[in-house]
């Protein structure tokens, strides 16, 4: 659906709520798609509104077409191969992709400014160094992040998400996920690895193959 | 690069990651509430749409199995194969021979595989009991099957215990010398004896499921078989045939005789709370070149233009369930899905009865010969298969666009290597997650 990559599903159902969502969705019933949308329709504007930015009416234009997407292809959802959010996320994954890939002047200003910094940069990365001054702050940043958040899994993103935006504890990904807090902690270590690794090789990468995400 | 403790790294990461929280806008509350309102009437307008997609997918579904009861074919190919077995030779298997003699029934475990061009596998229980009476319990891509065979009647049942469906088909024209095999000496093992009596080459000793076992091979232009005997007590411990035509292998082991059969096991009366469809009739008859044409223009409109690699049912079962599963995967229009299913429907009746016509002419006729793998429906400079039919004194040759010529046999075209093809169906499908 929607041409995402499904994360493997490791673990039980998060809830029966979400699994009587599931089912009803299947059957095409309307308060199904209603109990959908009253639990994730906020969530899913946090999650596009993240990763495009502060432009308030792009993100009403995404949040719209993922919906429309999603309602298209709710009957079809597949409880085998994810929780709805994540199917829903991949959905806002999507959309927002497709956006930033209209926006290839940005993610470029983004890449020069971290190349402008030097081994500033590579340094506090490393943990050599504080952040340089303003890094934290500056737009570009942000971008760079986005990028990043775009490229990894759906499953490190809405780990990565829920734990460092959301504050959300182990505990608490665990039941969001279906999974227990020992490996919510483990798939944690490895979606920092992952981003990190992204991160550098987004930053660093070379002007012309730039074309991602 | 991690010169630093994991918690100051994940320290820094948190900094960076939640820059991109920075300035993220707050839910719209108004607008999302005008957006549940168009996105249900959406969702229910595609409910609608989905639930007649759901019917015509069921239906497809149901095709399917029914292609895979073509794989039914393979043990009545077996058995044919076993019927053409030539050669006399002393006899080598008394001991063997008196046991089957004896008994009333047998039971075994069977694997089929054909390797070529997807290696794809068939497995189950079989139990044979004497008056042409036989049940398999098989699994071909993990959907269970079950047929029952009556051949001394003539008729055959296939059941899917998923679906609740039965298949109920008559099977005419069978060949005199398989029903008198079956009926007439009410002797459903009539052929093993025949191929234990020939005795053939001996293969030496070795164990097999922990029994020493002495070999025998007899074999003819299309297959061979092997049966592997307990070197004590004559019984067989395993029995294998090969089609190397077909790359075909079946395997039966695990090989019991048994003194008493539950009669029950090849009732044909339908099971309650199953839905019946009838099949038209399956010919035993060799066929024909109008059965042929009809056979090849039928799978070739299924897998959209190639014609068959072998004309073989358990690669018709798959290329069917894999058309039926890439139809269920797509995006097509209701209407085309509908076309394209009334598509699936017809090749596979046609297919699945014309087929045991073709395998009928191909164990019999040993001037058989089939080379339309790669070659497209409608390419009529291609021979892609000829036989002699008997009595006649030219042979008949088949082109790729279906027409026959007669020739001699010093004009027979040259037999060909295959050119390779794809055996899943080749009709460009677009997929949901294009």
């Amino acid at each position: 659906m929607e041409g995402h990559r499904w994360p493997s599903r490791k673990g039980p159902v998060v809830d029966e709520a979400t699994d009587k969502i599931a089912e009803g969705l299947r059957q095409g019933r309307r308060d199904a798609w209603s109990s959908l949308y009253d639990l994730y329709a906020e969530r899913a504007w946090r999650e596009a509104a993240r990763l495009l930015g502060g432009d308030r009416q792009e993100t009403a234009d995404v949040v719209q077409e993922v919906f429309m997407a999603a309602a298209e292809s709710a009957g079809r959802f597949d409880a085998t191969r994810g929780t709805l959010w994540n199917w829903l996320a991949g959905i806002v994954r999507n959309k927002v992709a497709v956006r930033f890939r209209r926006n290839a002047t940005r993610i470029s200003a983004a890449r020069r400014w971290w190349d402008r910094m030097n081994d500033m940069s590579g340094q506090w990365l490393a943990g050599r160094r504080d952040a340089p001054d303003g890094a934290l702050e500056a737009e570009e940043m942000a971008t760079l992040v986005r990028c990043t958040l775009l490229e990894i899994s759906d499953e490190h993103r809405i780990l990565l998400v829920g734990k460092y935006i959301e504050d959300l504890s182990a505990a608490e990904l665990a039941s969001r996920c279906g999974s227990t807090a020992g490996a919510i902690r483990a798939r944690l270590l490895r979606a920092r690895q992952a981003f990190r690794k992204a991160f550098e090789a987004r930053a660093d990468e070379p002007e012309p193959a730039r074309s991602k995400p | 690069m991690n010169h630093d403790s994991p918690d100051n790294e994940e320290k820094r990461l948190r900094e960076i990651i939640i820059t991109a929280d920075r300035n993220a806008s707050q839910p719209d509350r108004p607008f999302l509430a005008g957006l549940k309102t168009r996105s249900t009437r959406r969702f229910v307008e595609a409910a609608a749409s989905n639930s007649k997609r759901s019917r015509i997918m069921a239906k497809l579904k149901r095709i399917a199995p029914r292609a895979a009861a073509a794989s039914v074919l393979l043990a009545i190919g077996v058995a044919v194969v076993l019927l053409t077995t030539g050669g006399e030779n002393g006899g080598l298997l008394g001991k063997t021979r008196d046991l089957i003699e004896n008994a009333k029934a047998m039971k075994m475990k069977i694997n089929g595989t054909v390797e070529k061009p997807v290696k794809t596998t068939v497995h189950g229980h079989m139990v044979m009991a004497t008056g042409g009476r036989m049940r398999q319990e098989m699994s071909l891509h993990g959907q269970k099957m079950v047929m029952i065979f009556d051949l001394g009647k003539g008729e055959m049942m296939s059941l899917v215990p998923d679906q609740k469906i039965a298949f109920a088909v008559q099977l005419k024209h069978m060949p005199k010398a398989l029903r008198d095999s079956m009926t007439l000496r009410g002797d459903q093992f009539a052929e093993i004896k025949r191929v234990l009596r020939k005795g053939g080459k001996e293969l030496g000793t070795k164990t097999i499921d922990g029994v020493k076992a002495k070999g025998y091979r007899t074999a003819n232009d299309s297959m061979t078989m092997e049966i592997w005997v307990d070197a004590e007590t004559g019984m067989p411990v395993r029995m294998q045939t090969e089609m190397p035509q077909m790359g075909m292998k079946v395997m039966m082991s695990d090989i019991e005789i048994v003194e008493k059969v539950d009669p029950a096991l090849f009732s044909l009366k339908v099971p309650k709370g199953y839905t019946v469809q009838k099949q038209p009739a399956i010919s035993m008859k060799p066929a024909g070149v109008k059965e042929l044409a009809e056979l090849l223009a039928a799978w070739a409109e299924l897998t959209g233009g190639p014609l068959p690699d072998a004309l073989d049912p358990v690669l018709f079962a798959t290329a069917a369930q894999e058309y039926a599963k890439k139809l269920g995967d797509s995006d097509l229009p209701l209407e085309e899905l509908k076309k394209r299913g009334a598509v699936l429907q017809r090749a596979s009746q046609t297919v699945s009865a014309r087929l045991v016509g073709a395998i009928m002419l191909r164990q019999t006729n040993q001037t058989f010969h089939y080379q339309g793998k790669g070659v497209k429906l409608g390419d009529k400079a291609t021979p892609v298969l000829w036989y002699k039919p008997k009595g006649k004194k030219k042979y008949l040759v088949m082109y790729g666009d279906l027409h026959v010529e007669r020739v001699a046999k010093k004009d027979l075209p040259p037999k060909r290597k295959s050119a390779p093809t794809k055996s899943a169906p080749e009709r460009a499908i677009r997929t949901r997650d294009a």
